[in-house]
Protein backbone atom coordinates (compact mmCIF):
# COMPACT_ATOMS: atom_id res chain seq x y z
CA UNK A 1 0.00 0.00 0.00
CA UNK A 2 2.72 2.32 0.88
CA UNK A 3 4.93 1.61 -2.00
CA UNK A 4 1.96 2.06 -4.40
CA UNK A 5 1.38 5.67 -2.86
CA UNK A 6 4.65 6.67 -2.90
CA UNK A 7 4.61 5.81 -6.34
CA UNK A 8 1.63 7.48 -7.46
CA UNK A 9 3.05 10.59 -5.47
CA UNK A 10 6.55 10.37 -7.83
CA UNK A 11 4.04 9.92 -11.00
CA UNK A 12 2.51 13.06 -10.10
CA UNK A 13 4.84 14.87 -9.26
CA UNK A 14 6.43 13.68 -12.23
CA UNK A 15 3.40 14.79 -14.40
CA UNK A 16 3.27 17.82 -13.06
CA UNK A 17 6.99 18.61 -13.68
CA UNK A 18 6.42 17.63 -17.08
CA UNK A 19 3.32 19.84 -17.63
CA UNK A 20 5.03 23.38 -16.02
CA UNK A 21 8.13 23.01 -17.52
CA UNK A 22 9.30 24.78 -20.58
CA UNK A 23 11.39 23.30 -23.50
CA UNK A 24 15.09 23.74 -23.57
CA UNK A 25 16.95 25.47 -26.46
CA UNK A 26 17.64 22.11 -28.11
CA UNK A 27 14.84 20.32 -27.29
CA UNK A 28 12.61 18.90 -29.76
CA UNK A 29 9.65 20.86 -30.38
CA UNK A 30 6.11 18.98 -30.07
CA UNK A 31 3.92 18.94 -32.94
CA UNK A 32 0.28 20.87 -33.46
CA UNK A 33 -2.84 20.98 -35.68
CA UNK A 34 -4.29 23.46 -34.84
CA UNK A 35 -6.84 25.64 -36.54
CA UNK A 36 -6.25 28.97 -37.85
CA UNK A 37 -8.27 31.79 -38.26
CA UNK A 38 -9.39 31.19 -42.06
CA UNK A 39 -11.01 27.81 -40.90
CA UNK A 40 -8.11 25.91 -42.17
CA UNK A 41 -6.15 23.29 -40.22
CA UNK A 42 -2.31 23.88 -39.56
CA UNK A 43 0.12 21.73 -38.13
CA UNK A 44 3.76 21.69 -37.51
CA UNK A 45 4.66 19.11 -40.31
CA UNK A 46 3.24 21.71 -42.86
CA UNK A 47 6.60 23.74 -42.70
CA UNK A 48 8.56 20.36 -43.49
CA UNK A 49 10.38 22.94 -46.56
CA UNK A 50 11.32 25.58 -44.59
CA UNK A 51 14.36 26.46 -42.53
CA UNK A 52 12.81 27.03 -39.08
CA UNK A 53 9.06 29.03 -37.81
CA UNK A 54 8.96 31.91 -35.80
CA UNK A 55 6.42 30.01 -33.17
CA UNK A 56 4.56 33.06 -30.71
CA UNK A 57 2.11 32.67 -28.23
CA UNK A 58 0.38 35.63 -27.80
CA UNK A 59 -3.18 37.21 -27.87
CA UNK A 60 -5.45 40.08 -28.82
CA UNK A 61 -5.90 41.50 -24.99
CA UNK A 62 -2.51 41.94 -23.37
CA UNK A 63 -1.05 45.11 -23.91
CA UNK A 64 2.63 43.67 -23.93
CA UNK A 65 1.18 41.61 -27.20
CA UNK A 66 0.04 44.34 -28.33
CA UNK A 67 3.04 46.39 -28.25
CA UNK A 68 4.71 44.00 -30.28
CA UNK A 69 2.09 43.15 -32.95
CA UNK A 70 3.69 45.51 -35.54
CA UNK A 71 6.95 44.27 -35.01
CA UNK A 72 5.60 40.48 -35.77
CA UNK A 73 4.06 41.47 -39.11
CA UNK A 74 7.79 43.13 -40.08
CA UNK A 75 9.19 39.62 -39.08
CA UNK A 76 7.33 37.80 -41.00
CA UNK A 77 7.89 40.69 -43.62
CA UNK A 78 11.77 40.08 -43.53
CA UNK A 79 11.90 36.19 -42.42
CA UNK A 80 8.83 34.58 -44.24
CA UNK A 81 11.06 34.77 -47.60
CA UNK A 82 14.32 33.53 -46.10
CA UNK A 83 12.85 30.29 -44.53
CA UNK A 84 11.66 31.73 -41.34
CA UNK A 85 8.06 31.96 -41.31
CA UNK A 86 5.88 33.59 -38.42
CA UNK A 87 3.05 31.28 -37.02
CA UNK A 88 1.28 32.55 -34.04
CA UNK A 89 -0.86 30.71 -31.52
CA UNK A 90 -3.61 32.06 -28.72
CA UNK A 91 -3.62 30.39 -26.08
CA UNK A 92 -5.80 32.05 -24.24
CA UNK A 93 -9.35 30.40 -22.43
CA UNK A 94 -11.82 32.91 -24.16
CA UNK A 95 -14.53 31.77 -21.64
CA UNK A 96 -11.63 34.04 -19.16
CA UNK A 97 -11.21 36.39 -21.74
CA UNK A 98 -13.56 37.43 -24.51
CA UNK A 99 -11.28 39.47 -26.35
CA UNK A 100 -9.58 36.54 -27.32
CA UNK A 101 -12.23 34.39 -28.80
CA UNK A 102 -11.90 33.10 -32.08
CA UNK A 103 -14.17 35.72 -33.59
CA UNK A 104 -11.99 38.48 -31.89
CA UNK A 105 -9.17 36.81 -33.15
CA UNK A 106 -10.29 36.77 -36.97
CA UNK A 107 -11.35 40.56 -36.35
CA UNK A 108 -8.15 41.77 -34.87
CA UNK A 109 -5.93 40.03 -37.21
CA UNK A 110 -7.90 41.98 -40.08
CA UNK A 111 -7.64 44.91 -38.43
CA UNK A 112 -3.71 44.81 -37.94
CA UNK A 113 -3.77 42.92 -41.17
CA UNK A 114 -1.64 40.04 -40.00
CA UNK A 115 0.80 38.58 -42.83
CA UNK A 116 0.77 34.80 -40.45
CA UNK A 117 -1.47 32.23 -39.40
CA UNK A 118 -3.04 32.90 -36.04
CA UNK A 119 -3.84 29.61 -34.72
CA UNK A 120 -6.59 28.88 -31.70
CA UNK A 121 -4.45 26.51 -28.98
CA UNK A 122 -7.62 24.93 -27.64
CA UNK A 123 -5.42 21.76 -26.95
CA UNK A 124 -3.23 23.38 -24.05
CA UNK A 125 -0.01 23.10 -26.73
CA UNK A 126 1.45 25.87 -24.52
CA UNK A 127 2.18 23.19 -21.71
CA UNK A 128 3.61 20.96 -24.27
CA UNK A 129 6.38 23.42 -24.57
CA UNK A 130 5.91 25.64 -21.31
CA UNK A 131 4.78 28.91 -22.11
CA UNK A 132 3.89 31.21 -19.54
CA UNK A 133 3.35 34.63 -20.70
CA UNK A 134 2.22 36.56 -24.15
CA UNK A 135 4.59 37.21 -25.87
CA UNK A 136 6.46 34.06 -25.42
CA UNK A 137 8.43 33.43 -28.67
CA UNK A 138 9.70 29.82 -29.42
CA UNK A 139 11.89 29.83 -32.58
CA UNK A 140 12.36 26.70 -33.88
CA UNK A 141 14.81 25.07 -36.60
CA UNK A 142 14.43 22.54 -38.80
CA UNK A 143 16.19 19.24 -38.23
CA UNK A 144 15.06 17.36 -41.74
CA UNK A 145 12.93 14.74 -39.10
CA UNK A 146 11.92 16.82 -36.58
CA UNK A 147 12.07 20.52 -35.25
CA UNK A 148 14.15 21.59 -32.77
CA UNK A 149 13.99 25.01 -30.71
CA UNK A 150 16.85 27.20 -31.09
CA UNK A 151 15.39 29.89 -28.92
CA UNK A 152 13.30 31.08 -26.35
CA UNK A 153 12.26 34.07 -25.04
CA UNK A 154 11.44 37.56 -26.06
CA UNK A 155 10.96 39.40 -29.37
CA UNK A 156 13.51 42.11 -28.67
CA UNK A 157 14.85 43.90 -25.46
CA UNK A 158 12.54 47.22 -25.45
CA UNK A 159 8.93 46.70 -25.41
CA UNK A 160 7.91 50.45 -25.29
CA UNK A 161 9.13 51.24 -27.78
CA UNK A 162 10.83 50.08 -31.05
CA UNK A 163 12.45 53.20 -31.63
CA UNK A 164 14.71 52.13 -28.44
CA UNK A 165 15.56 48.74 -28.98
CA UNK A 166 18.98 47.86 -28.59
CA UNK A 167 19.17 44.35 -29.18
CA UNK A 168 16.90 42.45 -31.84
CA UNK A 169 16.76 38.77 -30.27
CA UNK A 170 14.54 36.66 -32.68
CA UNK A 171 16.19 38.35 -35.47
CA UNK A 172 19.77 37.86 -34.50
CA UNK A 173 18.78 34.42 -33.94
CA UNK A 174 17.65 33.84 -37.16
CA UNK A 175 20.31 35.38 -38.72
CA UNK A 176 23.44 33.05 -36.71
CA UNK A 177 21.08 30.00 -38.02
CA UNK A 178 21.14 31.63 -41.31
CA UNK A 179 25.04 31.38 -41.53
CA UNK A 180 24.99 27.75 -39.82
CA UNK A 181 25.77 28.75 -36.36
CA UNK A 182 23.39 28.19 -33.26
CA UNK A 183 22.47 31.52 -31.56
CA UNK A 184 24.39 33.66 -29.36
CA UNK A 185 21.34 34.26 -26.81
CA UNK A 186 19.86 31.10 -26.50
CA UNK A 187 16.98 32.03 -23.98
CA UNK A 188 15.83 35.73 -22.30
CA UNK A 189 13.09 36.76 -20.37
CA UNK A 190 10.01 39.56 -20.35
CA UNK A 191 7.47 40.60 -18.55
CA UNK A 192 4.52 39.71 -20.34
CA UNK A 193 0.64 38.65 -19.49
CA UNK A 194 0.17 35.32 -17.72
CA UNK A 195 -1.84 32.83 -19.99
CA UNK A 196 -5.09 32.70 -18.92
CA UNK A 197 -6.20 29.36 -18.91
CA UNK A 198 -8.46 26.70 -15.96
CA UNK A 199 -6.55 25.21 -13.66
CA UNK B 1 -15.04 78.90 17.13
CA UNK B 2 -13.38 75.58 18.11
CA UNK B 3 -15.50 73.32 16.76
CA UNK B 4 -14.48 75.23 13.26
CA UNK B 5 -10.64 75.28 13.93
CA UNK B 6 -10.79 71.50 14.90
CA UNK B 7 -12.68 70.67 11.44
CA UNK B 8 -10.13 72.04 9.50
CA UNK B 9 -7.48 70.57 11.19
CA UNK B 10 -8.89 67.14 10.87
CA UNK B 11 -10.19 68.00 7.35
CA UNK B 12 -6.53 69.07 6.57
CA UNK B 13 -4.54 65.94 8.03
CA UNK B 14 -6.65 63.92 5.41
CA UNK B 15 -5.42 66.05 2.75
CA UNK B 16 -2.45 65.69 4.20
CA UNK B 17 -2.43 61.79 4.01
CA UNK B 18 -4.09 61.39 0.90
CA UNK B 19 -1.17 63.73 -0.98
CA UNK B 20 1.26 61.05 0.80
CA UNK B 21 -0.73 58.34 -0.80
CA UNK B 22 -0.54 60.10 -3.86
CA UNK B 23 3.16 60.16 -3.78
CA UNK B 24 5.12 57.00 -5.62
CA UNK B 25 8.52 56.83 -5.27
CA UNK B 26 10.84 55.22 -8.10
CA UNK B 27 13.15 52.65 -6.91
CA UNK B 28 15.09 50.48 -9.14
CA UNK B 29 15.46 46.74 -8.73
CA UNK B 30 18.47 46.92 -7.29
CA UNK B 31 17.64 49.38 -4.40
CA UNK B 32 14.24 47.03 -3.91
CA UNK B 33 16.85 44.01 -3.73
CA UNK B 34 19.16 45.47 -1.12
CA UNK B 35 15.63 46.93 0.76
CA UNK B 36 13.87 43.87 1.80
CA UNK B 37 17.27 41.28 1.63
CA UNK B 38 18.93 43.44 4.31
CA UNK B 39 19.13 41.72 8.16
CA UNK B 40 16.10 42.68 9.60
CA UNK B 41 13.01 40.69 11.81
CA UNK B 42 10.67 42.30 9.13
CA UNK B 43 8.66 40.40 6.61
CA UNK B 44 8.70 41.98 3.30
CA UNK B 45 5.88 40.91 0.96
CA UNK B 46 6.59 42.19 -2.51
CA UNK B 47 3.90 42.11 -5.50
CA UNK B 48 4.60 42.95 -8.86
CA UNK B 49 1.39 44.21 -10.76
CA UNK B 50 0.67 46.28 -13.21
CA UNK B 51 -2.67 48.62 -13.90
CA UNK B 52 -3.32 46.83 -17.62
CA UNK B 53 -2.68 42.84 -15.86
CA UNK B 54 -6.74 42.40 -14.90
CA UNK B 55 -5.58 39.34 -12.66
CA UNK B 56 -2.69 41.43 -10.58
CA UNK B 57 -5.57 44.59 -10.11
CA UNK B 58 -8.46 41.65 -9.06
CA UNK B 59 -6.38 40.18 -6.41
CA UNK B 60 -5.00 43.76 -4.57
CA UNK B 61 -7.57 43.43 -1.93
CA UNK B 62 -6.24 40.17 -0.83
CA UNK B 63 -2.78 42.27 -0.34
CA UNK B 64 -4.88 44.75 1.40
CA UNK B 65 -5.78 42.56 4.45
CA UNK B 66 -2.14 41.74 5.02
CA UNK B 67 -1.89 43.60 8.35
CA UNK B 68 1.51 45.62 9.37
CA UNK B 69 2.10 43.54 11.91
CA UNK B 70 1.77 38.71 12.11
CA UNK B 71 3.07 37.35 15.05
CA UNK B 72 4.81 40.00 16.67
CA UNK B 73 6.47 40.15 13.41
CA UNK B 74 6.30 43.67 11.67
CA UNK B 75 5.09 43.19 7.47
CA UNK B 76 5.93 45.04 5.31
CA UNK B 77 4.23 44.95 1.85
CA UNK B 78 5.28 46.67 -1.16
CA UNK B 79 2.98 46.92 -4.41
CA UNK B 80 6.06 47.02 -6.91
CA UNK B 81 4.03 48.44 -10.04
CA UNK B 82 5.70 47.70 -13.54
CA UNK B 83 3.32 49.72 -15.70
CA UNK B 84 6.36 51.58 -17.97
CA UNK B 85 7.68 54.77 -15.69
CA UNK B 86 7.00 57.18 -17.97
CA UNK B 87 3.36 56.09 -17.46
CA UNK B 88 3.47 57.04 -14.03
CA UNK B 89 1.51 60.07 -13.80
CA UNK B 90 -1.10 59.41 -16.47
CA UNK B 91 -1.91 55.85 -15.54
CA UNK B 92 -0.19 54.67 -12.18
CA UNK B 93 -1.15 57.85 -9.87
CA UNK B 94 -5.20 58.35 -11.55
CA UNK B 95 -5.17 54.13 -11.11
CA UNK B 96 -4.03 54.40 -7.23
CA UNK B 97 -6.71 57.40 -6.76
CA UNK B 98 -9.38 55.38 -7.82
CA UNK B 99 -8.45 52.18 -6.30
CA UNK B 100 -7.48 51.46 -2.82
CA UNK B 101 -4.25 50.30 -2.17
CA UNK B 102 -3.43 50.10 1.70
CA UNK B 103 0.17 49.47 1.28
CA UNK B 104 3.31 51.26 -0.13
CA UNK B 105 3.08 51.57 -4.09
CA UNK B 106 6.95 52.01 -5.82
CA UNK B 107 7.02 52.45 -9.47
CA UNK B 108 9.71 50.04 -10.48
CA UNK B 109 12.63 50.91 -12.28
CA UNK B 110 13.77 48.06 -14.43
CA UNK B 111 17.00 47.58 -16.29
CA UNK B 112 16.73 47.11 -20.21
CA UNK B 113 16.43 43.17 -21.38
CA UNK B 114 14.82 40.50 -18.72
CA UNK B 115 18.05 39.97 -16.87
CA UNK B 116 16.56 41.43 -14.07
CA UNK B 117 13.78 39.44 -13.59
CA UNK B 118 16.15 36.01 -12.84
CA UNK B 119 17.28 38.06 -10.56
CA UNK B 120 14.41 38.22 -8.46
CA UNK B 121 14.01 34.30 -8.96
CA UNK B 122 15.54 31.62 -11.17
CA UNK B 123 11.96 30.22 -11.97
CA UNK B 124 9.97 34.05 -12.73
CA UNK B 125 9.19 33.79 -16.60
CA UNK B 126 8.21 37.28 -16.00
CA UNK B 127 4.60 36.96 -16.59
CA UNK B 128 2.38 38.94 -13.36
CA UNK B 129 1.30 38.72 -11.23
CA UNK B 130 4.09 37.50 -8.92
CA UNK B 131 4.89 37.92 -5.40
CA UNK B 132 7.96 37.27 -3.22
CA UNK B 133 8.25 37.20 0.45
CA UNK B 134 11.13 37.32 2.15
CA UNK B 135 12.73 37.25 5.96
CA UNK B 136 16.01 36.27 7.58
CA UNK B 137 17.30 35.59 4.98
CA UNK B 138 15.01 32.87 3.58
CA UNK B 139 12.57 33.44 0.37
CA UNK B 140 9.22 32.32 -0.53
CA UNK B 141 8.65 33.15 -4.56
CA UNK B 142 5.34 32.56 -6.48
CA UNK B 143 3.87 33.19 -10.14
CA UNK B 144 0.47 33.75 -11.01
CA UNK B 145 -2.16 34.70 -8.79
CA UNK B 146 -3.15 34.28 -4.81
CA UNK B 147 -4.65 35.22 -2.28
CA UNK B 148 -4.68 36.24 1.40
CA UNK B 149 -5.02 32.13 2.78
CA UNK B 150 -2.00 31.57 0.54
CA UNK B 151 -0.05 34.30 1.21
CA UNK B 152 -0.63 33.64 5.09
CA UNK B 153 0.82 30.45 4.78
CA UNK B 154 4.18 31.48 2.69
CA UNK B 155 5.06 34.12 5.66
CA UNK B 156 4.21 31.35 7.88
CA UNK B 157 6.42 28.67 6.02
CA UNK B 158 9.22 31.38 6.25
CA UNK B 159 9.20 32.22 10.50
Amino acid sequence: MKKILILSLLIFTLVNFVATAQLKPGDKAPGFKLKNIDNSWVSLSDYHKEKGIILIFTCNHCPYAKLYESRIIELQKEFGPKGFPVVAINPNDSTLFEEDSFSNMISNAAEKGFNFPYLLDDENLFKAYGASRTPHVFLLKNESKYFSVAYIGAIDDYPQDIKDVKVHYVANAIESLLKNKMPEIKETKAIGCSIKYKE
Amino acid sequence: MYRLISVIFIFSIFSLCEAQNSIIRDVTVKDLKTRIESPSDTVYVVNFWATWCQPCVKEIPEFNKIPNFYRQRPVKVIMANLDFANQKEQRVVPFIKDNKITHEVIMTITPRGGEWIESIDKSWSGAIPATIIWHKGKYYFHEGETDYIKIKEWIESLL
